[in-house]
């Protein structure tokens, strides 16, 4: 630190850029920074940190992508609130509070406590000798799905410290598999996972587990599949996100025709509509001509008639690669 | 100063109307997903953070008062989830391989010129070594040009501790970026 300068003129110096100071501190310090270059020197300095700061965090973010995440915020809560007004037991409790208001005659109470004991006594203990699983490294996870075997599958990544992928399965025999998310049968355990589980938060971890691995066709037709048949939108809108980074292909963009069409999540149709928008192919033409008439968000709609517009300005049907 | 329009919406989002929420979101989501972006290290973690800060809103809406200041409000949500994303990101971060790490990369980059890109960088990198509250300080006063008495409000401290935050990050930043002081 310079000699001219001591802290108390740093301290002053971030008070003053901050505007921190009362007009009369400020006038003051106004009147020193007058005299004294250094001083001068330090105050531009802090200035341009915090121009450069300005600078390299300035974000605006595009109309596109607010009402991308406005759509997907809404499936979320759609789901949400359909979660809240799902009773796992309807009229569960209420039967419970009846049974339990109800007036019972004493002998009534002494046959539930006489039946309660005798259930007890024929329930069989928990055992506390559970087999530890084998681990196996040559079973065939293919032959295990076809056998329909696997039952209860467990999914874990990044645990021990490493990256890899762990799944625990019940089959006959209990198995623990794990390995990367290029492994093969980790691949064909993610893609029976999004195709299979009923729950969907494991479907959720394998779709996004499936985004770290490279493109290649199987992953193409099952996440496509789930794309066109998940009944969770937030699953569907992952895989259709994964499949904007593969390679255009007909399985592809027919998908995106039809849940442009179909999807009843607008998020999961304004990816479709991304990619069609992204790969101008004839047959695209119809669809985006119904969409951006019948579809029932504007945004979609506004969109589909911008991406019309500019192929329609390609066709020159020649530019336009018609795919058979 | 909330809008009387903002109060009604608040109002009906509070009794279980969804689509005043969604015009809620629509009016204040463009600064939420700009401070976003500021708090996290890219798009796709800023896209994360919005959609996790907005059904942190959603579920807590009914405890929003409607004397306090919703983008205060929505701000504190944004903040304290962005921090606790951030440490989950930390641990996952940690636990990847080492592997990954090439040095070629280094090298390659070491090779460019210093350009605005290279500067944009260093004041990132700059930023990331500050303490997670000072970051959040810095960025909430510098970034977001916010009151310090709104910063005290959004992170439930004094306002004397905002100063003391923002003067460590200033000299923090100060010293990180010597290299770039006569840009």
């Amino acid at each position: 630190m310079s000699k001219t300068i001591s802290q108390n003129h740093h301290d002053k110096v971030i008070a003053y850029v901050s505007d921190f100071m009362s007009k009369q501190d400020r006038l003051d310090f106004e009147s020193e920074l007058n005299e004294n270059n250094e001083l001068k020197a330090l105050v531009n300095e802090y200035k341009t940190i915090l121009n450069l700061s300005t600078d390299a965090f300035s974000f605006s973010p595009s109309d596109e992508q607010l009402q991308s995440q406005r759509l997907l915020l809404k499936g979320r809560i759609q789901q949400l609130e359909s979660e809240k007004s799902k009773p796992v037991f309807p009229n569960f409790g209420s039967q419970i509070k009846d049974f339990l208001t109800a007036p019972q005659p004493a002998w009534a109470v002494i046959t539930y406590m006489v039946i309660a004991v005798l259930i007890s006594r024929t329930l069989p203990l928990p055992s506390f000798d559970q087999k530890l699983p084998v681990k196996e490294s040559d079973i065939n996870v293919v032959d295990l799905m076809r056998a329909n075997e696997l039952k209860n599958i467990k999914l874990t990544s990044g645990l021990n410290g490493d990256n890899r992928i762990h799944f625990a399965l019940e089959t006959g025999k209990n198995y623990d598999i794990s390995g990367g998310v290029n492994d093969s049968d980790i691949q064909q355990l993610l893609f029976y996972l999004l195709l299979n589980d009923e729950n969907p938060g494991k479907r959720l971890k394998a779709v996004r587990l499936l985004k770290e691995s490279a493109p290649q066709l199987d992953a193409q037709a099952v996440l496509v599949s789930a794309l066109l048949t998940d009944t969770n939108p937030g699953i569907r809108l992952r895989s259709i996100e994964i499949l904007k980074n593969y390679e255009s292909s007909d399985l592809i963009i027919d998908a995106c025709i039809k849940t442009l069409l179909e999807d009843e999540n607008e998020a999961v149709r304004q990816k479709a509509l991304e990619i069609i928008s992204n790969n101008p192919v004839e047959k695209s033409l119809p669809v985006l001509q119904i969409v951006s008439v019948m579809d029932d968000n504007e945004f979609i709609r506004t969109q589909a008639a911008r991406v019309l517009k500019s192929f329609k300005e390609a066709v020159n049907p020649k530019k336009i690669e018609v795919k058979q | 100063m909330m809008t009387d329009e903002t109060k009604q919406l608040i109002i009906n989002a509070q009794s279980g109307d969804s689509k005043a929420f969604h015009r809620l979101v629509a009016m204040h989501d463009e600064r939420i997903m700009v401070l976003a972006y500021q708090l996290m290290k890219n798009e796709q973690e800023a896209e994360d953070l919005y959609q996790e800060s907005f059904v942190k809103a959603f579920k807590s809406l009914h405890t929003f008062r409607l004397e306090s200041s919703f983008y205060t409000w929505l701000y504190r949500i944004t903040v304290n989830t962005a921090i606790n994303m951030k440490h989950k990101l930390a641990r996952m971060r940690l636990q990847e391989p080492r592997e990954d790490f090439d040095p070629l990369d280094i090298i390659a980059a070491s090779s460019q010129d210093k350009d605005s890109g290279e500067i944009t960088q260093a004041v990132k990198n700059a930023a990331d070594t500050l303490p997670e509250k000072q970051r959040t300080v810095f960025i909430l006063k510098y970034l977001q040009q916010m009151k310090i008495r709104e910063i005290a409000d959004i992170m439930d401290i004094g306002d004397g501790t905002v100063k003391k935050y923002l003067f460590r990050a200033m000299e923090k930043m100060r010293t990180e970026l010597k290299e770039y002081r006569y840009v």
